[in-house]
């Protein structure tokens, strides 16, 4: 500090949170595993359609259930189209899942946790209650519910996985706002006659910010399988959308003797996840305010 | 009735804040804890307002009712002759750049993701007092040199500061609002001793410059002593004692005073120590003692104090009791 401030007479803003953190997350070996599997993911996810060795779409039948191969590295399916490809395809599905799903979850949760956190009483008793309804509701057959109500496709996966889900966000923000309102910032921000939406867009809200974004990672695995499960069981994309899911679902008949089909969409479920679930346990140690100096 | 003279800032009448205990399923309110209940005083132009007592007495509380940062039970306060308590809206915040607050604790008192700069800005725009970024950063640089920091510590986030930088930049920030009257919230009790006097110093200082008025409340006699025009004694959510600084420790009336004054150390290890005169703990505030609330420690109690509650009245010029002893 004492050489910085004779080098930079002028005025300089000093390294953020931000900055700091991806400084410390350097020196998080998992993290940067996890960091990478997300990275790739997302590159398949973007540009899968340009990068798979064949048409995740052209079916073969003659050719149906071959082993892994030099031409086919994963092996076909049950109509001869080839695994990896379709692999590399459905990571756009589960990507776009993923997020919207948890965009739709802060989107209600957030609010709703944040009015009740800040004003308390009936307001909080109101939100609160309404969220341990939800809550109550088994998540995966709610969402199995309006599935079979509502009929299979995206769109109606993504609204059956988010009118669940929120909740956590909802007592995660609520209780993070409960302790933020009593710090004396807070105080002095009411102190200096912001209102009440500036103080809490801009002097809670950023500081509840660290254990959302650890949170939101660590979910999106969850989603992740989620939406493999309401496909698995029929339930989730079409049949002819290439999602992880419906490919083990297709397969999983023929696992007897091409353990090729079900085991590698299974993989990538299963790296995914892992990928997210390292960065998430990361993240948590880099943004947790008790480690900073 | 409350003390009255000219060159009133603030006037406090009757004041009282009462917190409900809320209990059982339907959490009814099943008692209340009276932290502030029933004070009056006023806080003069220019001076410097003392007030003291231990913890939980209800001096904080005072300071945050009168800040409109909780509401009170019931009582009147009158600012400049506005109801302090009536303020809404427009009023409410034009009241809020004429009296800032110094918080107690500088290390949870500034938001951590923002910079000085950031912050003290943001308080500026909003309040249209500087609108251009060199505007911003032109009234920012001169509050840090007015509180004693330097030029290039405007880019800094909070945790690069000590506590007593911190407590300046909180300092930096009542006065942004440029406003006539600050309340200080203990603004020196977390630092070190070399610091707080720093601290003390400094307010001294913009009080002459800018000329301010303080509410300053402490639990520190000592800094009270150094800082104070006048002193007021809490204990148990009443003003027990009001007087000039001078009169109150040379001439202390009320028994709960004295022995505060009795308990101050004095640096002679010659000198023999009178032994505390009183005993006991703090009764607890939901379940104040009937009568007097301090009979339960007083030396001095006789039959009237734990039946009659004393008025807190005027014994000689500008010298209020709450004790049946000068009735």
């Amino acid at each position: 500090m004492a050489d910085q401030q004779k080098k930079s007479p002028e005025i300089r803003k000093s390294k953020s949170f931000q900055a700091d953190a991806i400084r410390r997350l350097k020196k998080n070996p998992m993290g940067i595993i996890g960091l990478i599997i997300i990275i790739i993911f997302i590159f398949l996810a973007t540009f899968g359609r340009f990068i798979t060795p064949h048409d995740p779409f052209e079916m073969n039948v003659p050719r149906h259930h071959e082993e892994p191969s030099l031409e086919y590295p994963l092996g076909t399916d049950n109509f001869g189209r080839c695994v990896l490809s379709r692999i590399i395809f459905g990571a756009r599905i589960s990507i776009l899942v993923g997020l919207t799903v948890i965009f739709f979850r802060m989107l209600i949760g957030i609010p709703v946790g944040l009015v009740s956190g800040y004003y308390g009483g009936i307001v909080e008793s109101i939100l609160m209650r309404i969220t341990d309804a939800v809550i109550a509701f088994p998540g995966i057959i709610l969402a199995l519910a309006i599935m079979a109500v509502r009929g299979q496709g995206l769109e109606n996966v993504i609204l059956a996985l988010s009118v669940t889900g929120w909740t956590t966000y909802a007592r995660l923000v609520r209780s993070e706002v409960l302790s933020l309102r009593e710090r004396e910032y807070v105080q002095a921000a009411k102190g200096v006659g912001f209102h009440n939406l500036k103080v809490m867009l801009r002097h809670i809200l950023p500081n509840c910010l660290a254990s959302i974004i650890v949170y939101s990672t660590m979910t999106i695995a969850v989603v992740i399988i989620a939406e493999a499960s309401l496909s698995f069981l029929g339930l989730g994309a079409a049949a002819r959308d290439a999602t992880w899911g419906t490919q083990m679902s297709m397969e999983r008949d023929y696992l007897r003797y091409a353990w090729w089909g079900v085991t590698f969409p299974g993989a990538a479920i299963a790296i995914v996840v892992l990928g997210f679930n390292l960065f998430g346990d990361a993240l948590r140690d880099v943004l947790d305010p008790r480690l900073k100096d | 009735m409350a003390p009255k003279s000219n060159g009133t800032m603030m006037q406090v009448q009757n004041l009282k804040k009462h917190f409900p205990i809320k209990g059982g399923i339907l959490s009814r309110t099943v008692g209340l804890v009276r932290a502030v209940d029933d004070i009056s005083f006023e806080i003069r132009q220019g001076e410097t307002l003392g007030l003291v007592g231990e913890s939980g007495c209800g001096k904080s509380t005072t300071g945050k009712v009168l800040m409109r940062l909780l509401e009170p039970t019931s009582g009147e306060a009158q600012f400049s002759g506005d109801s302090i308590f009536q303020l809404k809206g427009k009023q409410l915040y034009d009241y809020r750049k004429k009296v800032q607050m110094i918080y107690q604790d500088p290390f949870s008192s500034l938001q951590p993701r923002a910079t000085v700069e950031d912050m003290l800005g943001e308080i500026l725009k909003y309040h249209g007092l500087a609108r251009t970024r060199q505007e911003v950063r032109e009234r920012v640089i001169e509050l840090m040199e007015m509180v004693g920091l330097s030029d290039f510590h405007i880019g800094r986030y909070p945790h690069e500061f000590s506590g007593g930088q911190r407590q300046r930049i909180g300092i930096a920030r009542a006065l942004s609002l440029d406003p006539e009257m600050i309340i200080c919230d203990e603004p020196v009790s977390a630092l070190d001793v070399s610091i707080q006097s720093q601290i003390i110093n400094l307010l001294k200082r913009l009080q002459k410059k800018l000329n301010l008025t303080y509410l300053f409340i402490a639990h520190d006699l000592s800094v009270v002593k150094h800082i104070s025009d006048r002193i007021g004694v809490m204990y148990l959510g009443k003003l027990v004692e009001l007087t000039g600084e001078e009169e109150l420790f040379y001439n202390p009336l009320h028994p709960y005073t004295r022995s505060l004054l009795e308990a101050v150390p004095i640096p002679d290890p010659e000198r023999t120590r009178v032994k505390a005169v009183i005993k006991g703990d703090v009764p607890s505030a939901s379940k104040p003692p009937p009568g007097c609330v301090f009979h339960t420690r007083c030396p001095e109690k006789f039959d009237r104090c734990p039946q009659e509650k004393p008025q807190f009245h005027q014994v000689k010029d500008d010298h209020y009791v709450y004790c049946h002893l000068y009735e």
